[in-house]
C-alpha cells in the first residue's frame, strides 16, 4: 500500500488554489503543481493526491483547463469562484 | 471567528504589495539587516497590521511568499519578453502570449536570463523572415526583368523614330501618307 501523505485532503485543496492564484493570467502545468504544492504545503505530495485535489477543485468550479497546442500540455487557471473562495 | 472570517494567514496573504515586501524582508534582511524571529514577527503582525496570528499560520505564511516571490519572478520576466516582443510588428498577439507563457513555464537557465529565450523566439521569427525575404527577391527579380524587357523597347521605339526623322530630312516633300500610315502601325507594334 502507497504511503498516506499526512497533510490533510482539505488542505490540498486549498494548496492547489493557493498555487493557481498567483499570477493567475499565467497557466500552470501539472509538473508545476508537483514543484510547487510540496512546499506551500509542508511536506511531500504525492501525483494521485494532487490529482485527487485539483480534480475536486475542477468539479467544483474553483479551476478551469486549458489545451495549450504550443507546449502540448494541459495547462490550468484559477476561475472567479475560486480566487473567490481563496479569499475566506 | 465566524465561518465566513477569513483566516489569518489568508489576510496576510491579502496584503498590499508593499507590506509583503516588508514581511519579506523581516526574514531576509538586506545587507546588514537582522532577521527576525518568527515568533518576534508574531508580535510586529498585529502591531502592523491589527490582527493577530499563530506561528503555524505566519510558517505556513511564508512558504507561500517564497513560491508566490518565484512565480512573480517568472512572471515578471515573461511579461519583459511579451513587451520585447511586441515591438515587433510581424510577431501576432497570439505568439506574444504563447512565447510569455512558454517563459513562464521554463526552468534553468532561461528562468534566470529571459534574454536567452527573447534570442531563442528571435531566431525562430528570423527563419521566418529569411523565407519572406526570398520571396520578395524573387518577385523583385521577375520586376527587374520586366523593366528591362520595358526600357529594351522604348529604345527601340527611339530607334525607329530617329530613323523616320532621318529619312525625312533627306528627301524634299516629307512623308506621303501611306509612309505615315505604315510608321503608326510599327509604332503600334512596339
Amino acid at each position: 500500500m502507497a504511503n498516506k501523505s499526512s497533510i490533510p485532503v482539505g488542505i490540498l485543496r486549498r494548496k492547489v488554489r493557493e498555487v493557481l492564484n498567483m499570477q493567475p493570467g499565467f497557466g500552470k502545468s501539472e509538473e508545476m503543481l508537483m514543484e510547487y504544492l510540496p512546499r506551500l504545503a509542508g511536506g511531500p505530495v504525492s501525483l494521485q493526491e494532487q490529482r485527487d485535489a485539483r480534480e475536486w477543485n475542477h468539479e467544483q468550479g474553483y479551476i478551469r483547463s486549458e489545451d495549450d497546442a504550443d507546449t502540448d500540455e494541459i495547462l490550468w487557471y484559477i476561475t472567479a469562484a475560486g480566487i473567490a473562495k481563496q479569499k475566506l | 471567528m465566524s465561518a465566513t472570517d477569513p483566516r489569518a494567514d489568508a489576510k496576510l496573504q491579502n496584503l498590499p504589495e508593499e507590506a509583503l515586501q516588508d514581511l519579506w524582508r523581516f526574514r531576509h534582511p538586506e545587507e546588514g539587516g537582522e532577521k527576525l524571529t518568527l515568533e518576534a514577527i508574531c508580535v510586529e503582525v498585529p502591531r502592523l497590521y491589527g490582527f493577530s496570528i499563530s506561528l503555524s499560520s505566519l510558517h505556513s505564511f511564508y512558504r507561500w511568499l517564497e513560491v508566490k516571490r518565484r512565480l512573480d519572478t517568472r512572471s515578471s520576466l515573461a511579461t519583459q519578453l511579451k513587451l520585447d516582443l511586441a515591438k515587433d510588428p510581424e510577431v501576432s498577439e497570439a505568439q506574444i502570449r504563447a512565447a510569455g507563457q512558454r517563459l513562464f513555464m521554463a526552468e534553468g537557465i532561461l528562468e534566470r536570463d529571459s534574454k536567452v529565450f527573447f534570442d531563442m523566439v528571435k531566431i525562430g521569427q528570423n527563419e521566418t523572415k529569411l523565407q519572406q525575404n526570398d520571396r520578395r527577391l524573387k518577385q523583385t527579380d521577375q520586376s527587374l526583368e520586366h523593366e528591362a524587357r520595358r526600357v529594351k523597347l522604348l529604345e527601340q521605339k527611339a530607334a525607329f523614330a530617329d530613323e523616320v526623322k532621318k529619312a525625312a530630312e533627306n528627301r524634299s516633300g516629307g512623308v506621303t501618307a501611306e509612309e505615315m500610315a505604315e510608321i503608326e502601325r510599327k509604332l503600334k507594334l512596339m
